[in-house]
């Protein structure tokens, strides 16, 4: 028959004749494929012939009796997963969700085989007809009879949450069954698994967790609780990879996070004796660690502890640097703010993950508090002068250069870096005049630091007094040279430093009548550096000098290192036993706080008082008398004779410097205005006061009223106007 | 036949002709051919799922029966030609073959889903 075939549709044109031929064929045919369904829900497939069954199927298809294949097989399979339902819905207690697993593997076999006989629907009918896939079918018809079954479904819910329940409150649960069955709604469709299985299930852990985390915070410390926090989390995460879906980590871990630390954070950190604070203070880096990474995971969390450590670092710190008893040694009082700046950093190192946020916490913290101490560029400087004087003896390289370092960082907090220059200055020049500098090096190297941080500017006039040193160096040379060829030796060794005005901190009118002895060997200096340098104006001052004294007393010789004052009262007693204090000033015209002080530091201090004072007391009056001390003794051979003069700047001292310190920033504060009007043009009044503060902010942070002043200076001065419709506008002239 | 050449056989196909007028006995015609499962499995998705479902033809010691047509018999054996070779037989490279027998060989390769058969 197949020769009579036309040569078009030939698939089709041979089976007409079929389906003519046999009514019957599509009931018949389906009854077979019926019966294999069952048999092979009864496990009974291997006496089934595939060829037999698939060609049935092909051949329905072909017939066009597809949809009744289709319709077949849906009923079929709906009455057999009804029967299922039945069975599993009686199994008792324990057994029920191990039947449910069971049956669920028998049908997912079953299904395999039915799709593969229906193969051929599946490739032609099925996409034709846009028909859902026989697997997919079966599935879908598992979730609608079984799954969500009226009696199944709280069943098998409630079984499943109280078996995890038990898993968490300790007992052993069959994993592996917990794993097949939440597999099997993942294996339903997404959906299924996440309105059937996860919703209820996270429900659930939220109730779980919240119930927990008020009975842990009402019994646990702050380090206890987290640690359970902690373990519950790892807990919880290692039930998901057991067996739940991987996509539910996030959302259980967000549930648990959620309950265990969201909601009780502030209670948490805030927890006396076991809170952050404590932890912060006892260095407790490991339930640091513990924390950061928990509160890590909420939203907020990390910011309430960034908070806590703020305002703890705040009050802490301002504490430091305003408590007066601290303030009585700047070294000490620097050496406790870099200790507390190590701290903080290993902690955010070793606990924070050295988080950039919580060191911009931390920086901002100490910026706070630092600038809360007006004195602060000060001892900072100290701290500086004394390491750079002794601290730093023995020290390696590396350690000296550590030092430095962390002093810059606290130098960067500063706001007011024009104070810190100013006593840096002072502190520079005794150092370097006294000879007392520990290593050229490091100060080279502060130096720097200092020009990187703040530009050529800042150190410019530093610079400046290394180099004078350097040259004075040289022209001693020279003079001691020309000295020795003239014969004009003394037994008195003159040693100079020619500063260059305004790179030195210089204290004005400083004038004292030097011993004739000594004059003569300046003189002799002065001509010969004008010889060389002319054009140039020497003027000497006393008050910065030292000199090396041989002392002959009743019973021993010393070598005294005393400042040029107290030179030149020493060498008033190589001719008179006793002078009185009037005498003494009348002599040496040094000034009157100068003179008290040195006199003081003669004869006053004890193993020093090279002066016997009358009447005897502490301090200097202006009717005292002194005499020689012929009975003084001390085990060494050299004795330094210190200037009694607080190391610090006393209150006076530190107006003046205050002073000079605004004196000195009124040009620049002006010299700011007018580069700003210069390319602005017209400006504002708040606009103003807002870029200069910008400009400025790295040397010193200028007042409002202080910028005003300035601004209304260039006004008379005509470098401004006034706008004449908007007073509040300020006009550049050029 | 070449593709009876190999020692790869392990499996006997019985070929048998379906009587579409009535369902009788089916002694006519009966044919076994020798072939590899693997060859069949790895070119038909059909005989693949025939060979491993676990049903009659999973029985490795019983030759699989497959039934067809009459004209579909010649065009199957063409069609095993074609899974061991990748080609067609001369046979059909031949012009005076009538072109019916090749649009056969293809019938049966979409039943079979031979996927370089198929559309």
């Amino acid at each position: 028959m197949s020769a009579s075939k036309p040569k078009k549709s030939f698939k089709i044109e041979p089976f007409k004749h079929k389906v003519e031929m046999d009514p019957d064929y599509a009931n018949n045919t389906w009854k077979v494929l019926e019966d294999a369904i069952h048999e092979i829900y009864n496990h009974n497939a291997s006496g089934l012939s595939f060829e037999e069954l698939y060609r049935s199927a092909y051949n329905m298809v072909l017939h066009k009796y597809g949809n009744k294949l289709y319709e077949g097989l849906t009923t079929t399979m709906t009455n057999q997963l009804q029967k299922v339902a039945g069975q599993i819905d009686a199994a008792q207690g324990d057994t029920f969700l191990e039947e449910l697993n069971l049956k669920w593997l028998d049908h997912n076999k079953s299904l395999q085989m039915i799709r593969d006989i229906l193969m051929y629907m599946d490739r032609t009918y099925v996409t034709n007809q846009n028909k859902v896939p026989v697997h997919e079918l079966g599935l879908n018809l598992w979730r609608d009879a079984i799954v969500r079954n009226g009696r199944i479904r709280d069943r098998l819910l409630k079984t499943l949450l109280d078996l995890v329940h038990k898993e968490r409150t300790g007992e052993v649960i069959n994993r592996g069954l917990m794993r097949n069955v939440t597999k099997m709604f993942v294996d339903l469709g997404q959906t299924v698994y996440l309105e059937d299985f996860e919703k209820p299930f996270l429900d659930a852990t939220a109730d779980f967790y919240k119930a927990e985390a008020q009975q842990f915070i009402s019994t646990s410390d702050c380090t206890d609780y987290l640690r359970k926090a902690e373990k519950r989390l790892n807990e919880e995460i290692e039930r998901v990879a057991h067996y739940l879906d991987q996509k539910t980590e996030s959302k259980l871990t967000t549930v648990v996070e959620r309950e265990m630390i969201g909601n009780h954070m502030k209670l948490l950190v805030e927890m006396e004796n076991s809170g952050l604070v404590s932890m912060l203070t006892n260095d407790k880096y490991e339930d640091l660690a513990r924390m950061y990474n928990l509160f890590r995971r909420v939203p907020t969390g990390l910011q309430t502890v960034r908070d806590l450590m703020t305002s703890h670092l705040r009050e802490t710190g301002k504490q430091l640097v305003t408590d007066p008893e601290r303030q009585r040694d700047p070294v000490e009082f620097v050496q406790r703010l870099l200790d507390e700046k190590d701290k903080y950093d290993r902690l955010i190192a070793q606990s924070f993950g050295n988080d950039k946020t919580f060191q911009n916490a931390l920086n901002s913290s100490f910026e706070f508090f630092i600038n809360l101490n007006t004195r602060s560029p000060e001892f900072i400087s100290l701290f500086v002068d004394d390491k750079l004087k002794k601290g730093l003896k023995g020290v390696s390289e590396e350690d000296v250069e550590g030092v430095l370092d962390k002093v810059m960082m606290l130098f960067r907090y500063l706001q007011e870096k024009d104070v810190f220059e100013k006593y840096y200055k002072q502190h520079l020049a005794k150092r370097l005049l006294s000879g007392r500098t520990v290593s050229d090096d490091a100060e080279r190297s502060l130096i720097v630091k200092l020009k990187t941080e703040c530009g050529y500017q800042f150190t410019s006039k530093l610079e400046g007094m290394f180099t004078d040193m350097k040259t004075s160096k040289d022209t001693m040379a020279a003079f001691q040279q020309k000295m020795v060829e003239e014969g004009n030796d003394s037994d008195i060794s003159l040693q100079v430093q020619v500063l260059t005005t305004g790179s030195w901190p210089t204290q004005p009118g400083a004038k004292a009548t030097l011993p004739p002895e000594i004059l003569e060997q300046c003189d002799k200096f002065k001509n010969f550096y004008l010889s060389t340098h002319t054009g140039r104006r020497l003027s000497w001052q006393t008050n910065m000098g030292t000199a090396d004294l041989r002392a002959t007393f009743a019973h021993s010789r010393h070598e005294l290192n005393v400042s040029t004052y107290q030179m030149c009262i020493l060498l008033l007693f190589n001719n008179a036993d006793a002078l009185s204090y009037q005498e003494i000033q009348a002599a040496t015209e040094i000034p009157v706080a100068d003179l008290k002080r040195n006199l003081q530091s003669l004869a006053c201090v004890k193993g020093r008082n090279v002066l016997r004072k009358e009447p005897v007391g502490k301090d200097v009056d202006e009717d005292d008398v002194f005499h020689f001390n012929d009975k003084f003794t001390n085990k060494l051979h050299k004795i330094k004779i210190g200037t009694v003069s607080a190391q610090k700047e006393s209150e006076p001292e530190k107006q003046e410097t205050r002073q000079k310190v605004e004196e000195d920033r009124k040009p620049q504060i002006e010299a700011a205005i007018v580069r700003i009007m210069k390319s602005r043009r017209l400006l504002d009044h708040n606009n103003i006061i807002s870029e200069v503060t910008k400009q400025l902010q790295s040397r010193f942070l200028p007042n409002p009223a202080v910028i005003k002043k300035r601004i209304e200076s260039l006004i008379e001065r005509e470098f401004l106007e006034r706008d004449k419709n908007d007073r509040r506008l300020y006009r550049y002239l050029a | 036949r070449f593709y009876k050449r190999g020692e790869v056989c392990d499996r006997n196909i019985r070929l048998k002709i379906l009587d579409e007028s009535k369902e009788g006995p089916e002694a006519a015609g009966c044919e076994e051919i020798p072939v590899s499962s693997i060859v069949l499995a790895a070119k038909s998705l059909v005989l693949q799922k025939m060979i491993f479902a676990g049903m009659q033809e999973s029985d490795k010691g019983a030759p699989m029966s497959i039934k067809v047509t009459a004209e579909e018999k010649e065009a199957f054996k063409e069609m095993l030609h074609f899974l061991y070779a990748g080609s067609l037989s001369p046979r059909l490279h031949d012009p005076a073959t009538d072109v019916r027998e090749v649009v056969r060989l293809l019938v049966v390769g979409d039943k079979f889903e031979v996927p370089s058969l198929m559309g």
